[in-house]
């Protein structure tokens, strides 16, 4: 059987269009593979 | 596929034509980027939504400039509700690839429509507000939320599971599975979805179990109804549609009708308007036929009545007179005039009569004598009575011819004997007196009245 109270806490808020350009900062901010290998090439990420 | 260093197109070398730097890591990063999306947009063809998503988000974290897995993750999240994740992966597209992108064209459509975007808007609000229900408790109030939620927007998974979770809580698991159902039809491959559609499964079998064959028949039948009726609740802008009575009716139904309607229609005047003219006419034309008819039952009744009338005054003197007597008599009897009865049975001549006749003449003979007889009897017996105390002579004496009488008539007892000679002894008439009292002695021996009887009869002897 379901636990209704465990379950529920699995459910948030959806993000609403306002935080839009938040997220996509935010998403876009996140370091990818090609990052990683950049830095243990080149030691820094700035140089991609 | 472009080298990170100087921008230049690669080629199948592991090193840059342009700057010479090494591409090869690099290009099997960026290769294995593109086959996740790939598997990723054979899962979303599939409606595996929620893998495709796992792979996509793999994808953009080995090469976050794979445009076509932002713009499908994007698209995705947009599909299962998911509208901010999925404008901002098209946002981000847009931003590092600016121009022939896919993302452009999504972004450009919803800013050109702000239709969708106040739709996107307000389901995330309802929902953020069932959610906001549910953490207070009111369960009840979250489930008319979602389900108005849905209905403006039926692709949104998170509302369809909250739902089920919502029914699931309420032991609904009918209804939880049809939530379920709903959410699956968007993205089959939803880990929750099929986690909570196990285990509502698991209950309803569980139920049925229970249900004797008659009623599982039946619950099924119910729920099939209820799926087939299920109705989203209204909102503000829906219009409602009266159901219109108007019927399409097959040509040949109406044709039948039509001419059943005119059979009905020509009995109807046939039988109010034909049958009456034609009473009238044949009443009208026999009437006098009738009236003829009348006036001769009337003369054959009053020729009847004549003939009866004279027939009766015909009437021929009955042939036996004795008859007569005999029928006179019992009128005599009916009046309660004995005498006279016994007078017309003395006109009677009993040869005239035959067996039943005379059987009556007898009945009727006893009747009226032992009726007289007991009157003179009676009437003897009250005189001898009243005589007694001052033995009053001429008193005796109408005792005695009363009882005379009776005895003349054939009367015979004890006290007839008694009186009639106690009577005689007291008119001193000797003759008599010792013929009734010793008739009264012979005859009834053990009178209590035979000692005074023989004491009388003694005194006269001496």
């Amino acid at each position: 059987m379901i636990n209704f109270d465990e379950e529920i806490k699995n459910f948030h808020p959806s993000l609403e269009i306002d935080d839009v350009e938040k997220v996509a900062k935010t998403e876009n901010a996140l370091e990818d593979l090609t990052d990683l290998m950049l830095e243990v090439m080149y030691g820094s990420k700035k140089q991609k | 596929m472009k080298c990170y260093k100087c921008g230049s197109f690669l080629y199948e070398n592991d090193h840059c034509a342009e700057c010479g730097a090494d591409v090869s890591i690099y290009k099997k990063i960026v290769k294995k980027s593109n086959e996740m999306y790939n598997c990723a947009l054979k899962m979303a063809r599939d409606r595996n939504l929620s893998g495709a998503i796992e792979y996509l988000q793999v994808s953009v974290r080995m090469y976050k400039a794979n445009i076509n897995a932002r713009n499908l993750l994007g698209l995705i999240y947009v599909e299962t509700g998911e509208y901010a994740k999925g404008l901002a992966q098209w946002v981000i597209s847009k931003s590092l690839q600016s121009e022939n992108n896919m993302a452009d064209h999504f972004l450009n459509k919803l800013q050109s429509s702000r239709q969708d975007l106040n739709m996107m808007n307000v389901t995330i609000r309802k929902y953020n507000k069932a959610i906001g229900y549910v953490k207070q408790g009111n369960y009840d109030l979250a489930e008319i939320q979602l389900k108005k939620l849905l209905n403006d927007n039926p692709n949104m998974v998170k509302g369809h599971q909250l739902l089920a979770l919502l029914f699931i809580r309420k032991k609904k698991f009918i209804e939880a599975r049809n939530a379920l159902r709903k959410a699956q039809r968007i993205d089959q491959g939803d880990p929750t979805t099929i986690s909570y559609m196990a285990m509502v499964e698991e209950e309803i079998k569980e139920e049925e179990q229970e249900l004797s064959p008659t009623e599982l028949r039946n619950k099924r039948i119910s729920e099939k109804a209820e799926s087939e009726n299920e109705r989203t609740p209204l909102s503000g802008d829906d219009v409602i549609i009266p159901k219109s009575s108007y019927r399409e009716y097959n040509p040949a139904t109406m044709t039948i009708l039509q001419i059943l309607i005119g059979v009905v229609i020509g009995a109807a005047i046939i039988f109010f308007v034909v049958m009456p003219a034609k009473t009238r006419s044949v009443r009208g034309e026999f009437a006098d036929e009738i009236q003829s008819l009348h006036n001769q039952i009337d003369a054959m009744e009053k020729a009847s009545e004549e003939a009866e009338n004279a027939r009766e005054m015909e009437t021929p003197e009955p042939e036996n007179p004795s008859y007569e007597s005999l029928v006179m008599a019992q009128i005599r009897i009916n009046a309660e005039d004995y005498q006279g009865a016994l007078e017309e049975l003395e006109k009677v001549d009993v040869a005239e009569l035959n067996s039943e006749q005379k059987k009556y003449y007898d009945e009727i003979n006893t009747l009226a004598k032992d009726t007289i007889t007991y009157s003179y009897l009676n009437e003897g017996m009250a005189l001898y009575e009243a005589a007694l105390p001052e033995e009053s002579v001429p008193q005796f004496t109408q005792a005695a011819a009363s009882l005379q009488k009776a005895y003349d008539m054939g009367a015979r007892s004890a006290t007839l004997l008694y009186y009639l000679g106690r009577s005689y002894d007291y008119m001193s008439d000797e003759s008599n007196t010792l013929k009734y009292l010793r008739e009264f002695v012979t005859e009834y021996p053990d009178d209590e009245n035979v000692e005074v009887a023989n004491q009388i009869i003694n005194s006269w002897n001496r």
